[in-house]
């Protein structure tokens, strides 16, 4: 298959680049010959400390392929154990050695892609709020883990990077297998823009063709001031915004 | 829709909050607490509410000022009760609340152990706010001082989240009805909404506890009556926190507590602290 994934990105407004609190894994466009292709976002919760940290280390597990959703654990303990590593490194302040007892939290998404002689298929895993869209022609197939506006909140599960114990245990994965055609489209979306794209669908509108339109040279600048737009429309809540635009061609 | 607007760096938020600091507020604190004075409660829960707000607002470059908060103490007087650098501020930036407390305890805290126990975690816990009883209850020169500092910050922030007013008190107020200065407080505005007052109670009474209740009926006597009717009702995300939280609300829900304990005070200071729009 020919592979072509752009990720987008922004801040939230009045934050500055370096805020940023998403993830995403690969970390550039990719456009590729492949029989077998991972990729993750992932979501850092604003109301944790290095919250971004959190959010690379899981996408790059997840992107990586390191980190088996039916069986975590054992990755988590080492993710977790880098992030403490990691964050303990200087002397804190005491505000900062509570919030980092306290630990980060992230959502995540990943998906995988393969074609092989079983097939073409896809799987996609998650915890949170960050969304998989697979969309065929004119039509929206499936929406994962999600698949209405109404479900998103303020109270999301997220993972946590602090050691699992009582209070904080082993998180469960959603998981979802299906199959892909060429000329398919995948868009993965963490929560704001998500939101924005399930209220459009659900009003009657084709999201998707907007989305479709930022695969150009000028995507990335186009992308934001089209999410500056809505914002300044109150069409979106002002969050950290991520896209991934995931387009499969035969093989030329 | 009011109550809704962004708390961020550039449209921060503010608390105030009045601390009755009478000479009755060295009685001990409502039932099963007799060791410990109202004063002392109350000191421990403004320390462990500002403790929350700075953790709240830090991220891994330091402390954000999502917030300014001012702790105005009435008793002898009415001042400042901010002790240490912090002594005679009125609304303090955040960070600044985090990078000065007047001293630091050490305390210790129950943890899981990782093999099913709990251990002894040697945690700081910074002070600002001193316990002190003494004189009467000028409650509506307190409101009124907390009017004139709410109007300066609304004229410099008319957009904000609106200010969050917290008055903790056991009861009589000792310089007239308070009724008017509370709804003169109440009707400043943001362009989000309306100054919210909050009240808590404390009382020597043997009395059960009562919080966020929706009338006054099972109120025991007219102090809490009066700082019921003088409290803001709950906007409608500070209803779904409480009802998160197991309290039974309705849309007349007020944000008054009765007796309550020191956590509870903790627990209701929190919710009103929770806002769902931080940025």
């Amino acid at each position: 298959m020919e592979l072509y994934a752009q990720p987008f990105w922004a801040p939230k407004a009045g934050n500055s680049e370096v805020e940023y609190e998403d993830a995403f894994y690969p970390p550039h466009l990719i456009e590729t010959k492949t029989n077998s292709f991972r990729i993750a976002i992932a979501d850092g919760a604003t109301e944790t400390s290095f919250a971004k940290l959190w959010a690379q280390l899981l996408v790059k597990a997840v992107g990586k392929g390191r980190l088996d959703p039916m069986c975590p654990t054992p990755t988590l303990a080492q993710l977790r154990s880098c992030w403490q590593r990691v964050v303990s490194r200087k002397s804190l302040p005491w505000y900062a050695e509570e919030k980092v007892r306290l630990g980060a939290f992230s959502a995540i998404l990943g998906l995988s892609l393969s074609e092989d002689l079983t097939g073409r298929n896809w799987k996609a895993c998650a915890i949170g709020d960050c969304c998989l869209f697979h969309v065929r022609g004119n039509n929206l197939l499936r929406s994962f883990p999600l698949a209405h506006s109404s479900e998103f909140n303020n109270r999301p599960h997220l993972i946590s990077s602090i050691p699992e114990c009582a209070a904080n245990p082993s998180p469960t994965f959603s998981t979802v297998t299906d199959e892909w055609c060429f000329e398919d489209h995948f868009f993965m979306m963490s929560d704001a823009l998500a939101s924005w794209f399930l209220q459009r669908y659900e009003s009657g509108d084709s999201p998707w063709e907007l989305i479709q339109n930022l695969n150009t040279v000028d995507g990335p600048r186009d992308f934001q001031s089209w999410i500056a737009d809505l914002r300044g429309s109150m069409l979106l809540k002002n969050d950290d915004v991520t896209l991934v635009s995931i387009s499969i061609a035969q093989d030329s | 829709m009011p109550y809704t607007a962004e708390v961020s760096r550039a449209n921060p938020s503010c608390f105030l909050f009045l601390i009755d600091q009478s000479g009755s507020m060295s009685d001990p604190f409502g039932a099963g607490e007799a060791s410990k004075t109202k004063a002392q409660g109350v000191a421990d829960a403004i320390n462990k509410l500002l403790q929350n707000l700075v953790i709240k607002c830090a991220k891994s470059e330091g402390v954000r000022d999502y917030y300014q908060v001012g702790v105005l103490g009435y008793g002898a007087q009415v001042a400042s009760a901010f002790g240490g650098q912090l002594s005679g501020r009125d609304l303090v930036p955040i960070s600044e609340i985090g990078a000065s407390p007047a001293r630091m305890d050490l305390r210790t805290k129950k943890v899981e152990d990782g093999a099913g126990g709990l251990v002894d975690q040697p945690i700081k816990f910074p002070i600002w706010f001193e316990p002190t009883a003494s004189g009467g209850t000028p409650m509506c020169q307190a409101l009124a001082r907390a009017k004139t500092l709410i109007e300066g910050w609304l004229s410099q922030h008319p957009t904000c989240f609106p200010p969050i007013v917290i008055n903790i008190t056991d009861g009589e107020s000792t310089d007239g009805d308070p009724n008017s200065a509370a709804s003169g407080l109440r009707e400043l505005t943001s362009q989000d909404g309306n100054v919210l007052l909050f009240n808590v109670h404390l009382s020597s009474q043997q009395a059960t506890p009562i919080t966020f209740p929706d009338s006054d009926v099972a109120l025991p006597d007219q102090f809490a009556k009066l700082l019921f009717s003088m409290s803001s009702p709950l906007p409608s995300y500070m209803r779904n926190a409480a009802q998160q939280e197991g309290f039974p609300v309705s849309e007349s829900t007020r944000g008054f507590a009765f007796n309550a304990d020191v956590v509870a005070v903790i627990q209701f200071l929190d919710i009103g602290t929770r806002p769902s729009n931080l940025r």
